[in-house]
């Protein structure tokens, strides 16, 4: 009984540790999605072209692949800038965003994948780092630093960005695209510059969280897919727009995985995320006309 | 009032924290002309809303010829004789003009017991009615190839090919010049003069207290006034709603 | 006007419309035999299959179409329905004789609930709801089956195929023969409901879902019969995957690659028509089975991927799309 209680209470702290890397995975959809309405499901491909970089930066230049996550996101906001300029030309403005626009972000995702594939192979790739290894002890307590870290990263990121968006003028204009598209016409402020800029900080986030995930564990391309569910899963769970919520919810997967991969094996941990998500949308209660 | 065509007690909806209809009561008898006017965000569109079954009301009920339709899907209260058009014209755009009457003609008129239109009579009702509007001639065409006048018209030609005993017009006038709003008010009086209760939500003021027999006014979700429009116009409160204070 | 005079007029509009479908059918069922005809005179094993894999996307992007096309509804989960259609002929085939094309009956019995099911949860919400929804279901999907000892599991599992073929020359002949009746069956099931009152409904489901629901069309019924419809054809398709194969496992089963392409070939052939997914299954199809000799089979999926992006930016009405729109400027 106390061999199971230590079991139980280590799953439920490392579901705690997993949760928030999720919710440093799921904040660029829900800035995409939940607060603009472009449903970006290539998004956990943008974080595998993140964990895969981390891995070339570690491999060919030395550097700490949380350095290496940090210095690719300028390059993924402008990727992200760019991806959000061609989906709003050719099928935002043409209304036609429901099917053509998530076919392409299908495209997306499954063309990053592959591509991964034929560059690198479906080899388990993974970094080295001081930090991955060793683990800290407290009693009955085993934190895996190479999950304490990225928790903690996770967390910092995504209290930095609550705060630039609730005190800067460019995330509080954010805020009101998400609210209420016409409003800020009314303010001179140009809606279609604010989304690009909000979606290129939702792809440039991937960049970090990729880099978090190849600590965390060895990667190969289609690991991805395992995060759409749930991406989405702690998106709709968390209220789609608010980020406490989404923590939350990240958390609450997180442990349920966790204890379930302990006790149940890990074969039936991914359909833990998505069974949520099926359950969470057949109780949403709003109906064809609003979300 | 004899036995109302459409009746709401005590309506109410909230979105979150937001009350946007609260407490409402209206009593529509066949026949009417009703204005329904209020400032915006006063819960016009959310009561149109809530009554045609596109939303579901929190609190209250809503019956329809003394039945209850509380919980009744949209589909059902337009196959019952409930019928609105929308704010913004939502054409079914990769139809014809004639396809998209059809398709009321064929599952709200069609489904009532007893009706059975052949497909023949069917395209013929359906050119007949966009006749009235003034669209025959545009029958083959789609509907982007119409004007802001015309795609009005088009909105309250399959809102009548639906066969209603009650019409909402929602905002059909809005943004049109004169001329335009003259028409479409036109089109109005013919359908009521037909048998069509109407409720027309409208901004248009000179429009709203020429059409209507009744002037009904909403204010942050509440009805601040119901009565003769000319009355109506000069209550205080209405006075103060769209004046300030 | 006497009822005498009406009648004359109606039933030639009334025959007119039957004719044309019970014709369609009669041209489909000719063109069927003449594919058939065709590839038993060449008589090269090897085109049988891969014949067999082009037609098996043409019922899967037919399907496909019926929901995605007609109603607007994207489902990526293709691999689900798709799969449960094999894997419900694997445990027909422990449990019982029954001869073929009753399983594939019953893997379509299989799909069409589970259609049903998650159709009545997620079918409320917006359309993109129910595209997330569908990928979730696969997963759940092929999670159950990974730890489905019965039928193998991860494992995977052997199939034995019946030396005997009931008609034709081989085994690998006769389930070509199965296919093509399929296919048959699923492009003249697809043009005879978007020339009736149903496809009405559903593109008006498509076109805007409040205004038709609004104008009487009770679109979460119309929506379940779609999901129902296109998840038990593709159900079907699966169903003989296992003797085609003869060995099943989860990954290959559930592979992405069937999503990809039972949207990549509707998208790029077009989506209004029943043409559509045929002229989109057998170029995508075709190519790809003569790239798999020459390239590899990722860089053959990349190319699909590719394509489909390309042609939902530059074309996204298809192929058809394209021929429509010459016409209609030739015409002026």
């Amino acid at each position: 009984m106390a061999i199971s209680f230590d079991l139980a209470i280590n799953a439920l702290v490392a579901g705690l540790l997993l949760g928030g890397f999720y919710a440093a995975v799921t904040v660029g959809v829900t800035i995409a999605f939940g607060m603009l309405d472009i449903v970006n499901i290539a998004h956990p491909a943008f974080i595998m072209l993140g964990s895969y970089l981390a891995y070339l930066g570690a491999r060919d230049l030395g550097l700490d692949p949380i350095l290496g996550g940090i210095l690719a996101m300028p390059a993924f906001f402008l990727l992200g800038m760019a991806v959000y300029q061609i989906y709003y030309f050719c099928f935002e403005r043409r209304g036609e965003e429901a099917m053509q626009g998530l076919a392409f972000f299908f495209g997306l995702l499954f063309v990053a994948e592959v591509g991964l594939i034929l560059a690198f192979g479906v080899d388990y790739r993974f970094v080295e780092a001081p930090y991955i290894g060793p683990s800290l002890k407290f009693g009955i307590f085993e934190l895996p630093l190479r999950m304490l870290v990225p928790f903690l990263c996770s967390l910092a990121m995504v209290a930095l960005l609550q705060l630039y968006l609730s005190r800067s003028f460019i995330g509080r204009a954010i805020l009101a695209v998400s609210q209420d598209r016409d409003a800020l016409r009314l303010m001179a402020v140009d809606p279609i510059r604010i989304k690009r800029i909000a979606f290129g900080i939702a792809i440039a986030t991937a960049a970090l969280a990729g880099a978090f995930l190849i600590i965390i564990q060895p990667v190969q391309p289609s690991v991805g897919r395992d995060y759409l569910g749930r991406v989405f899963a702690i998106c709709v769970l968390g209220g789609m727009t608010s980020f406490p919520g989404m923590v939350a919810g990240a958390m609450l997967i997180g442990i349920v995985e966790s204890l379930t991969a302990t006790f149940y094996g890990p074969s039936w941990a991914p359909a833990v995320a998505f069974g949520f998500l099926l359950l969470a949308l057949a109780v949403r209660p709003s109906g064809i006309l609003g979300r | 009032m004899a036995k109302p065509l459409l009746e709401a007690r005590g309506l109410g909806k909230r979105f979150g924290g937001f009350v946007a209809l609260d407490g409402i009561d209206l009593a529509i008898a066949g026949g009417e002309r009703i204005g329904l006017i209020g400032p915006n965000g006063s819960g016009k569109s959310t009561l149109v809303n809530c009554l045609s079954g596109i939303l579901r009301h929190d609190s209250g009920t809503v019956s329809f010829d003394g039945r209850p339709i509380d919980g009744l899907p949209a589909y059902r209260r337009t196959r019952l004789g409930l019928a609105r058009s929308f704010q913004l014209p939502k054409p079914f755009r990769t139809l014809t003009l004639l396809d998209n009457l059809r398709v009321p003609l064929l599952y709200a008129v069609n489904a009532r017991p007893g009706r059975r239109l052949p497909e023949g009579e069917i395209a013929e009702r359906a050119l007949a009615i966009l006749g009235e509007v003034g669209l025959a001639d545009k029958a083959r065409r789609l509907p982007r190839d119409l004007t802001q006048v015309e795609m009005r018209k088009l909105e309250l030609a399959r809102a009548v090919a639906t066969e209603p005993r009650l019409l909402f017009a929602d905002e059909t006038m809005a943004g049109l010049s004169p001329a335009e709003v003259e028409e479409i008010l036109e089109v109005l009086f013919r359908l009521n003069e037909a048998g069509i209760t109407i409720v027309l939500i409208e901004h248009i003021m000179r429009a709203v207290m020429r059409f209507s027999t009744r002037l009904v006014v909403l204010l942050a979700g509440q009805k601040i006034a119901d009565g003769m429009p000319q009355e109506t116009i000069r209550n205080p409160a209405v006075e103060r709603a769209y004046l300030g204070e | 006007m006497t009822t005498a005079s009406i009648r004359p007029r109606a039933w030639p509009a009334l025959s007119g419309a039957l004719a044309s479908t019970i014709g369609f059918w009669l041209l489909a069922a000719l063109a069927g035999a003449a594919v058939l005809a065709a590839f038993l005179l060449v008589s090269n094993e090897y085109f049988f299959f891969a014949g067999y894999v082009v037609l098996q996307y043409v019922v899967l992007a037919t399907a496909w179409n019926i929901l995605g096309g007609y109603t607007g509804y994207v489902n990526f989960g293709v691999g689900a329905f798709f799969a449960s259609g094999a894997y419900s002929t694997v445990v027909l085939s422990k449990l019982s004789q029954l001869p073929l094309p009753v399983m594939i009956l019953c893997a379509g019995v299989v799909s069409g609930v589970i259609g049903l099911g998650m159709g009545y949860l997620t079918l409320r919400l917006r359309g993109v709801f129910f595209a997330i929804a569908t990928l979730a279901l696969a997963i759940v999907l092929q999670t159950l089956i990974v730890n489905w000892d019965y039928v193998g599991g991860s494992r995977g599992v052997y199939v034995i195929r019946p030396e005997q073929a009931p008609l034709l020359g081989s085994y690998v002949q006769y389930l070509f023969l199965l296919m093509l009746i399929l296919a048959v069956a699923a492009v003249a099931i697809a043009r005879t409901i978007e020339r009736s009152r149903l496809g009405l409904g559903f593109a008006a489901i498509r076109d805007d879902e409040p205004a038709a629901e609004a104008g009487g069309v009770p679109t979460l019924r119309l929506k379940l019969i779609a999901t129902v419809l296109s998840g038990a054809l593709m159900g079907m398709a699966g169903a003989p995957l296992p003797y085609y194969v003869t060995y099943l496992d989860p990954d290959s089963s559930f592979s992405l690659a069937y999503a990809v392409n039972s949207v990549a070939m509707p998208l790029i052939g077009g989506t209004t028509s029943w043409a559509g997914p045929i002229i989109g299954a057998v170029l995508l199809g075709t190519v790809q089975q003569l790239a798999t000799v020459t390239i590899s089979s990722a860089l053959n999926l990349m190319i699909v991927g590719l394509l489909l992006i390309a042609f939902v930016i530059i074309a996204p009405n298809g192929i058809v799309g394209l021929v429509t729109a010459w016409r209609r400027r030739r015409s002026g």
